[in-house]
């Protein structure tokens, strides 16, 4: 399933029934772009996708015992891409898994109820908010730097024409 | 009257063995996407239940554990109350490699109490 959007998000599961409804769940989201993977071998062959987040199962050897299990993913993907947020879903309501998923860098840990949905939506709503503040630090970064430039150029100019002699008083210019 | 009517409708609830009230909230009302996902869950759900049975009668509880895990919030989202603590019970003893004597019986609910949901939830579509 995919969708068109300015975010990737990785759904990887091995459960096609949670693809499926958590797919369509996340439609409601206009900015982003959906892929789904049945186990997390066939995610990271896809990380040159550029994933920003990825909806993780924790339990991934459903359908093959051999696949990764859903921590060995998150820290091949932590490895690979920090900056990629990582929500872990699972069918345990264990404090240990939750506090061992966010010890590895998970953002959210979920467990597959009928809240799931509801929580992996609140949980994307707030990546994308940090995405956006991120964004937005950055762009005031750079404007104050350009700011203090313009302001470091102009004193270098006053001071020139100040001692070239082109300007007795610096404040004459200004007022 | 009145009394009579709701009488048959608690005893037609009753009956029931799914209980759509999250799949409905879910799709809100969508029947398309409710017929789809109860496809879904009809065509998978006989895979683990096979799973399960094959796991239970070769003595693979690793197996068991992992196609009970697997079923767990299918049964949830299906609203197959019945089985909620079946197939808790079936994954935490598998899991733990104990109480074998108990997933015997739990298993043969399992598979009984899914067949008779798979029909109900098959005139649904």
């Amino acid at each position: 399933m995919e969708s068109s959007g300015a975010y990737t998000v990785f759904i990887v599961d091995d459960d096609p029934l949670i693809h499926e409804m958590l797919g369509d769940h996340l439609k409601k989201f206009k900015n982003i772009k959906i892929h789904s993977f049945p186990d997390g071998e066939k995610a990271l062959a896809q990380m040159s996708l550029n994933p920003n987040i990825i909806v993780l199962d924790y339990n991934l050897t459903g359908s093959n015992k051999d696949a990764m299990d859903g921590l060995a993913v998150l820290k091949k993907i932590k490895q690979v891409s920090p900056d990629v947020e990582v929500v872990m879903l699972s069918g345990q309501e264990k404090i240990e898994i939750a506090v061992n998923t966010m010890k590895f860098g998970a953002f959210d840990y979920v467990v597959k109820n009928e809240n799931a949905f509801l929580r992996t939506e609140n949980a994307l709503f707030n990546i994308l908010r940090k995405f956006r503040l991120v964004r937005d630090g950055k762009l005031y970064r750079k404007l104050f730097m350009l700011s203090l430039i313009a302001f470091i150029l102009m004193l270098m100019v006053f001071g020139i024409l100040f001692f070239m002699g082109y300007i007795k008083n610096p404040w004459e210019v200004v007022h | 009257m009145i009394i009579e009517i709701l009488y048959v409708c608690i005893m037609e609830n009753e009956e029931k063995l799914c209980d759509l009230t999250f799949l409905r909230s879910f799709t809100a009302n969508d029947l398309t996407r409710m017929n789809r996902y109860i496809g879904m869950f009809l065509d998978n759900a006989p895979k683990l239940l096979q799973q399960i049975e094959n796991g239970r009668i070769a003595g693979d509880w690793q197996t068991v554990k992992i196609a009970a895990h697997s079923l767990k919030p299918q049964l949830n989202y299906m609203g197959i109350k019945k089985l909620q603590d079946v197939i808790t019970n079936i994954e935490f003893f598998a899991g733990a490699g104990t109480n074998f004597d108990q997933i015997h019986s739990l298993s043969q609910t399992l598979q009984t109490v899914c067949a008779e949901a798979m029909i109900e939830l098959k005139t649904y579509l």
